[in-house]
């Protein structure tokens, strides 16, 4: 991820305010983190009953042991994971661009002949209404910086999905999906192997064949309680089988050990040094640099350990060096004195009092 | 554009939300687009309070640990007001994180946690106006006025009003 925001890629649930649904703020709200107000990243129930991301509430209870909205007492051990609201947000950010667009006032709910679709998409992607490849939630490199699942917005995410898409392939080793995407036919994701087939071969004869085989592992049968796309959302337009094959939420195979947080007091800086380098995190910098990176990487870490899709290590260390990095940018920051429209603004309340009076 | 963390990412929401759905005589957002840990806002006097008719201009300062912990709000020029120290600095439960509060009476779910945000904190100190709190005062000055002789008080304060607005 490049790191780079627009202020129009961050989305809000005030979005749908203004749409023939407004009620869907409510929805979009509720899969949101009280926290961060991003969509829900690992999210994590307390033994209050709230939630909020995994890293988010892991870095809160760092210096507060206390739920922030009821303030009960709360210990990371009283954390546990939250599964199918995971998988609940993956979905939801899957079609929220689609549903927003469905529910806009001025358009017509009626979607446009399947070939001009098909040309849309091949020429103009940013303005097709055919759903995000979901090939981008693996590629979600690090949600606590750019939340690329829900800014599906402009033609900064096309950009962004082709480079993350290389990215990702060399780090996963996986084959590199299709660069022109097929044409969009109606097609469904199978519940038992999870690959996608046009809904006529997948209804007709796959899922037989499929229970037919016996699977080389038990992992995607305990993913069967994802549902996919053709039992719970109805059909699904899929750009490709290759794509759809990357974001079946499923549980790793490795089983990824939490780290666990330092005593630094009893800790010289040339062991705290050996700890990040056994990470292979930087070395550098002040004492309080290392104590604050490795605070950061163990949340990183934890988080990810209790992801449905966990990231690859070397995804989180670049996180943690972009992190480092926006902290650093804030403390040289320079502040500058307002821009042209908010004194307009100003100026316009001002004239509003005076006109009361 | 600078990359942005967290903060920045919760700050924009927030600055976005703000923009499409504020409350009524609330008007808020940072300063530059360079830096948005520092926020101009604007404040309307509540109705029926001696800040009637008066636009309070104010600065949020956000950590860069936003929203760990809370931003501080400032009035510019500082308001007469209990509530609010002689150089504009607003002391409310809700800026104070839990077991940060000077006024330790305070119930913890009025204090700061990442939960609150901007416009909670406005929207706090829009009733602060309304309704100053001078058990836990800051301005020890204002507090007495208001306690001893409360016409002299709002006299005051609706002179700085018709001063700010050059009227
Ligand atoms: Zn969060
Ligand atoms: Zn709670
Ligand atoms: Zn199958």
């Amino acid at each position: 991820m490049n790191g780079y925001t627009d202020i129009n890629s961050i989305t809000d649930p005030t979005d749908f305010k203004s749409t023939r649904v407004p009620k869907l703020f409510e929805v979009d709200s509720l899969l949101r983190c009280h926290i961060c107000k991003e969509f829900l990243s690992s999210p994590m129930l307390t033994h209050c009953g709230h939630t909020f991301c995994s890293g988010c509430i892991r870095r809160y209870l760092l210096n507060t042991p206390k739920c922030p909205i009821c303030s009960k007492e709360l210990r990371e051990s009283n954390l546990c994971r939250n599964v199918v609201l995971e998988q609940l947000v993956i979905s939801y950010k899957g079609l929220r661009k689609e549903l927003l667009e469905k529910v806009q006032i001025q358009e017509e709910p009626k979607n446009v002949p399947q070939v001009t679709e098909s040309l849309v998409i091949e020429n103009a992607p940013v303005a097709s209404t055919t759903p995000k490849p979901e090939v981008i939630y693996l590629d979600e490199e690090d949600s606590a910086f750019d939340d690329s699942i829900d800014e599906d917005l402009t033609i900064l995410l096309e950009s962004k999905k082709r480079k993350q898409t290389v990215s990702i392939d060399s780090i996963l080793k996986r084959p590199k999906p299709p660069l022109q995407r097929k044409i969009t036919t109606e097609s469904g994701t199978c519940p038992i192997c999870s690959k996608v087939f046009p809904i006529e071969i997948l209804m007709g004869r796959h899922i037989d064949e499929c229970l037919a085989v016996p699977k080389p592992s038990s992992n995607y049968a305990s993913n069967s309680t994802y549902t996919n796309s053709h039992t719970s959302l109805g059909k699904a337009k899929s750009p490709s089988t290759e794509d759809q094959s990357y974001y079946q939420p499923k549980e790793s195979n490795t089983v990824q050990q939490k780290l666990t947080k330092l005593d630094y007091s009893s800790l010289s800086t040339t062991q705290l040094k050996s700890k990040l380098s056994k990470l292979e995190l930087p070395t550098n910098g002040t004492r309080n640099e290392l104590e604050t990176r490795y605070n950061e990487f163990l949340i990183l870490w934890n988080a990810n350990c209790d992801s449905v899709q966990p990231k690859n290590p070397k995804l989180l260390r670049s996180q943690l060096a972009k992190w480092e990095s926006a902290i650093k940018v804030k403390a040289n920051g320079t502040e500058k004195l307002g821009k042209a429209g908010w004194s307009d603004l100003i100026r316009q309340a001002r004239s509003t009092m005076k006109s009361k009076d | 554009m600078p990359p942005k963390g967290t903060a920045q990412r919760r700050l924009l929401k927030e600055y976005q939300q703000l923009t499409k759905d504020a409350p009524e005589g609330i008007v808020a957002g940072p300063v530059s687009e360079d830096n948005l840990f520092v926020w101009d806002c604007l404040l309307e006097g509540p109705e029926g309070t001696p800040y009637e008719n008066g636009v309070f201009p104010a600065r949020l300062v956000f950590p860069s640990d936003y929203p760990l912990s809370p931003p501080k709000l400032t009035f510019t020029p500082a308001i007469l007001h209990p509530n609010i120290y002689a150089n504009g600095e607003v002391c409310i439960s809700i800026l104070h994180p839990p077991g940060e509060d000077p006024n330790q009476y305070e119930r913890a779910e009025e204090r700061w946690s990442p939960v609150q945000n901007v416009e909670k904190i406005l929207l706090s100190v829009m009733s602060m106006l309304s309704e100053p709190n001078v058990e836990s005062g800051a301005n020890i000055d204002a507090c007495k006025l208001w306690r001893d002789d409360r016409k002299a008080f709002e006299e005051q304060v609706r002179s700085d009003v018709r001063k700010s607005l050059g009227l």
